[in-house]
């Protein structure tokens, strides 16, 4: 992640991983968010993703966020360093 | 992985491609003692998927992906949580990643438990939070099979 630094605010691109169905309606197993504010909570990221990429507007509801491979709630905060993918339309057995 | 923490064996693996028959639980001597019921569930590659439009098409088979570790820390978490609940004696846990052939498995859960009703509330329970929390995908290679002579 290339980033700049002003104050406390780290403002630079974020690389969300993505898959399955959601990685082909995108065309990419990796989503990226440029100019990102850190930290930034899931519920915001949520936001920006179907901001940047709107094709996922119909499952994004149905979709959690794993950061460093953990789910976490709406409001926890995502820092640049972290490891961020979008979990939706899983579906295994 | 494995797990010896809990009262439960638990085993989760992964596996590239369909997944044959599997080994059987190995069980400790005092483990088969108590062990009642022992249930094999397996789920295969149906010859169709239903598509965007909701209609059933033909597929070759099935392309699944996983997100690792975490496919299988998720599958592990699980064992152990409907392990604990049912008072599991054995359990292992095996997912395919990669390409699946329709008529194929994909998915083969084994419970021991000492009576049948635990093992067959284990693999539904299991199988059904399965579903909604652990990052394995499907996505279908659409096509029909061609019959051989």
């Amino acid at each position: 992640m290339r980033s700049t630094s002003t104050n406390n605010e780290i403002i630079g691109e974020l690389q969300v991983l993505v898959f399955g169905p959601q990685a082909r309606t995108v065309g990419t197993d990796r989503m990226k968010l440029g100019k990102t504010k850190f930290p930034i909570t899931a519920d915001a990221l949520m936001s920006r993703i179907v901001e940047t990429y709107p094709n996922l507007s119909s499952s994004i509801g149905v979709s959690r966020l794993a950061v460093n491979h953990e789910f976490v709630e709406s409001n926890s905060l995502i820092n640049a360093q972290d490891e961020v993918a979008l979990v939706g339309l899983i579906s295994g057995g | 992985m494995e797990n010896q923490s809990t009262d439960a064996t638990v085993r989760v693996r992964l596996s590239r491609g369909p997944i044959g028959l599997a080994n059987p639980i190995m069980l400790s001597q005092s483990q088969t003692a108590i062990a009642g019921a022992v249930m094999t569930f397996r789920g295969c590659v149906r010859s169709s998927e239903v598509d965007q439009d909701r209609a059933s098409k033909p597929i070759l088979g099935l392309e699944y992906e996983i997100y690792e570790p975490m496919t299988s820390r998720e599958l592990h978490r699980l064992a152990v949580q409907f392990a604990t609940k049912f008072g599991v004696i054995a359990v292992d846990v095996e997912h395919s990643f990669g390409f699946v052939e329709n008529g194929e498995c994909s998915f083969v859960l084994q419970v021991v438990t000492s009576h049948r009703r635990e093992a067959i509330a284990f693999i539904d329970e299991f199988i059904d939070a399965m579903k909604r929390h652990v990052p394995i995908w499907k996505v279908p290679r659409w096509g029909e099979c061609e019959l051989s002579s």
